[in-house]
């Protein structure tokens, strides 16, 4: 599993093009030529990324929004930073 | 041969039909098989300075595309091809691939009419019932715009639809549920093959059209006809899956099929429709479409 700190960003990878649909996104990473869609909190976790967001800004908007605890907020934003790096959707910087 | 290609590309773009073809490829420069129609998209096809595109329908045209002569090369590879299925193979498989390449628009694999004024375009892949659902319209004073590749264009706050060709082609089945008699060729009926209705019995609109409703046929047949509504990233996906373009491995065209997908599913009305594929109640679709649509008034 990749060591994330709570203070680093992460941006999106050179290849991924994103559009917004509805209230959701779908991104397409231009290399592997795989569609990826994001339901509601990943949407609002890519909407913080691309903005340069650390992740303990993106938590807290997490748990100020769909009123979870900081332990479920944590959870799911580590369990999508985690796909999306296996995806090459977001690179650490 | 007027293949419709220049009304489509706004920069002089012109498809000629040149003869017998002269080309023997080399399988490196194959870039892409697809998968379903089995059509072979070469790269240069292995000459230096050669135009960019070759595209190989197996058994019936080999096709040049020149973009830097806005130039379409038709070529018969099989001499013995009948008239019909090379109308065909240009009309619904090569047109949509180049107009859905190098034109602004996205080309869904889909039928379209215009009811009473309003515009209904039907997504879905071959089989689907794209054609008997137009063609049944056309009997309650629908004019068509197409029966398989419809241009979706992107404008400020409308999405616009527009038929690539506006013919007919249904099966046996089809024609004798929507009451059509008279085709091209009644050889193709006896043969099996979807045959093109004479275009002198349709009333066809060849301008576009504001689209009122896009519906995205269910593959799965269902013994209720229902209008779902569908979540916005599927129906995006869906649309791209039904576009038309040379090949997936064109980014720039894969960016802008992508964006022009995002924008039809933000301004349109879309559903996905089920309904039983049952012939004998093709008229209960039609009806339980036009009650959708609030437009029984009117329709007799």
């Amino acid at each position: 599993m990749t060591e994330i700190d709570s203070e680093e960003t992460l941006r999106p990878h050179t290849s991924i093009v994103a559009n917004k649909v509805g209230d959701e996104y779908i991104l397409l990473h231009l290399e592997t030529g795989l569609y990826h869609g994001l339901d509601g909190v990943g949407t609002l976790i890519w909407e913080k990324l691309s903005a340069g967001e650390p992740l303990t800004a993106i938590k807290q908007s997490i748990t100020a929004k769909y009123e979870v605890s900081d332990e479920v907020a944590e959870r799911d934003l580590r369990a999508l930073i985690e796909e999306m790096l296996d995806a090459d959707i977001v690179i650490q910087t | 041969m007027n293949t419709n290609l220049e009304s489509f590309l706004s920069n002089g773009w012109e498809a000629r039909f040149v003869g017998a073809s002269p080309f023997a490829v080399s399988a490196s420069t194959l870039i892409h098989v697809e998968p379903i129609t089995g059509i072979e998209v070469y790269h240069g096809h292995g000459r230096e300075g050669a135009p960019p595109w070759l595209l190989r329908f197996p058994g019936v045209i080999d096709v040049l595309i020149d973009p830097r002569a806005n130039e379409v090369s038709i070529y018969r590879s099989n001499p013995e091809i009948d008239r019909s299925m090379l109308d065909h193979v240009i009309q619904d498989q090569l047109l949509p691939r180049v107009v859905g390449h190098f034109s602004n628009s996205l080309v869904l694999h889909a039928a379209s009419v215009v009811v009473h004024g309003r515009c209904l375009v039907f997504c879905g892949r071959s089989g689907a019932g794209k054609s008997t659902l137009a063609g049944g319209l056309l009997r309650y004073g629908a004019a068509l715009l197409s029966d398989d590749a419809t241009a979706l264009i992107a404008t400020d706050g409308e999405i616009l639809a527009r038929g690539l060709c506006p013919s007919l082609r249904m099966n046996r089945d089809s024609l004798e549920v929507t009451g059509y008699r008279d085709t091209r060729d009644p050889a193709d009926v006896e043969a099996g093959r979807k045959a093109q209705l004479a275009n002198e019995l349709l009333e066809v609109s060849e301008i576009a059209h504001p689209l009122t409703a896009l519906f995205i046929i269910d593959e799965e047949p269902s013994h209720e006809i229902r209008f779902v509504e569908i979540g916005a990233s599927s129906a995006c996906m869906t649309l791209i899956e039904s576009s038309f373009a040379i090949t997936p491995t064109d980014i720039e065209r894969v960016k802008l099929m992508f964006t022009l997908a995002a924008k039809v599913t933000n301004t349109a009305y879309i559903r996905q429709l089920s309904f039983p594929r049952d012939f004998a109640r093709a008229a209960d679709v039609r009806k339980a479409l036009l009650e959708h649509l609030s437009l029984t008034q009117g329709v007799s």
